[in-house]
């Protein structure tokens, strides 16, 4: 006769009255098996009676430390944003093209050279026309004051990576 | 008052640090004893309590409703006490070893660890037959007697097959029968 196995006890023991009435049958008939089920049911109804530990009352207020203590997110710690803003501003002075020309007259008043008639108020040529002056002055500053923008633009990396590192640092140890 | 797991969930998600206090009260003894079961060490499960209550207010949202929450908190609680003890997944590779029940076993030796309350005698006494069982074994019995979780929920906590877990079960009855009737008879445990 083939006994029980581990998993057909496990069923009868969680579900007791309610598990397959083969398995009830077979063990009202079977003398081994009926052992092996009374091993398990005196502990499994000891077991019954567990309560859980007791943790220290003051868990919560530890709980709410922790949370304040760690940084909350990456991006809002006090160095990086202002670093990564200055940068941004660093990488114009350096980056962008120089006009090939400027016009020295207001855009109103340029004369087109083939048609001798001055050139309409044309918005978009208003806005190439402050572009290039606007990124023009930044490449002349640039160009004037390189070796202060160099060491500023080293400076304010070296913020940003301490902080980036003193985050990451924070957070695994914590 | 949040009484129900769901508002207070929902509260959570909203960044209600209250929320967080009424979900500790609910769940946090039980926590504390499940990571207790792993790191074997009254100050260092406190320790994991916290991180994993940390966790799960940092990370509330990444919960969807899918499957129950208790069943989410309880893996956060096992890997985190896992990291803990810096192991990874301990289950695979742990024998289904019986305990010898003829080597001496000091049922006292940790009684300081366990807090007088009203009836908790049995309670102490199996707490402390549960800690001599191999971790699997004691984490499935906990998981299954303590928390009321099933087969199937234990099996995904633990990253286990379920016939695991009911082996672990098996043995780990068998075991504490040995364990509790060095010291008690069968008469005074029932």
């Amino acid at each position: 006769m083939k006994h029980l196995s581990i998993e057909d006890i496990e069923i009868y023991l969680a579900d007791g009255k309610n598990a397959h009435k083969n398995i009830i049958r077979h063990i009202q008939h079977c003398d081994v098996c009926k052992k092996a089920v009374d091993e398990q049911l005196s502990v499994h109804l000891f077991l019954k009676k567990i309560k859980p530990m007791h943790a220290s009352n003051n868990l919560f207020e530890k709980t709410a430390a922790r949370l304040q203590k760690q940084p909350e997110a990456f991006f809002i710690d006090s160095l990086f944003v202002p670093a990564f803003v200055l940068l941004v501003i660093l990488a114009l002075f350096f980056f962008i093209k120089t006009p090939k020309k400027i016009n020295p007259l207001p855009i109103d008043r340029q004369i087109n050279i083939e048609t001798g008639y001055s050139q309409k108020n044309n918005s978009y040529e208003k806005i190439t026309y402050y572009i290039n002056t606007f990124s023009k002055s930044f490449y002349y500053m640039g160009k004037r004051y390189s070796n202060e923008m160099i060491i500023s633009a080293l400076v304010i990396l070296i913020f940003f990576f301490y902080s980036a590192l003193d985050n990451y640092v924070k957070r695994k140890l914590l | 008052m949040m009484n129900n797991e769901n508002d207070i969930i929902k509260c959570l998600q909203n960044g209600d640090t209250d929320a967080l206090r009424h979900l500790m009260e609910l769940h946090q003894d039980y926590v504390f004893t499940i990571a207790y079961r792993i790191v074997k060490n009254r100050e260092k499960a406190e320790e994991v309590t916290q991180d994993v209550f940390v966790k799960v207010y940092r990370n509330i949202n990444a919960y969807q409703g899918r499957g129950k929450f208790r069943t989410w908190l309880y893996t956060i609680v096992y890997r985190t006490a896992l990291n803990a003890l810096n192991k990874k997944y301990p289950g695979k590779n742990e024998n289904f070893e019986e305990i010898n029940p003829c080597s001496p076993i000091n049922m006292d030796s940790q009684a300081h660890v366990f807090t007088v309350n009203n009836n908790f005698d049995t309670s102490r006494i199996l707490w402390q037959a549960i800690d001599k069982l191999p971790m699997m074994q004691g984490l499935a019995i906990s998981l299954f007697y303590l928390n009321q979780f099933n087969i199937d929920e234990i099996s995904e906590i633990l990253k286990i097959p379920a016939n695991t877990v009911k082996t672990h079960l098996h043995r780990g009855r068998k075991n504490l029968k040995y364990i509790l009737l060095t010291k008690y008879s069968e008469e005074e445990l029932i």
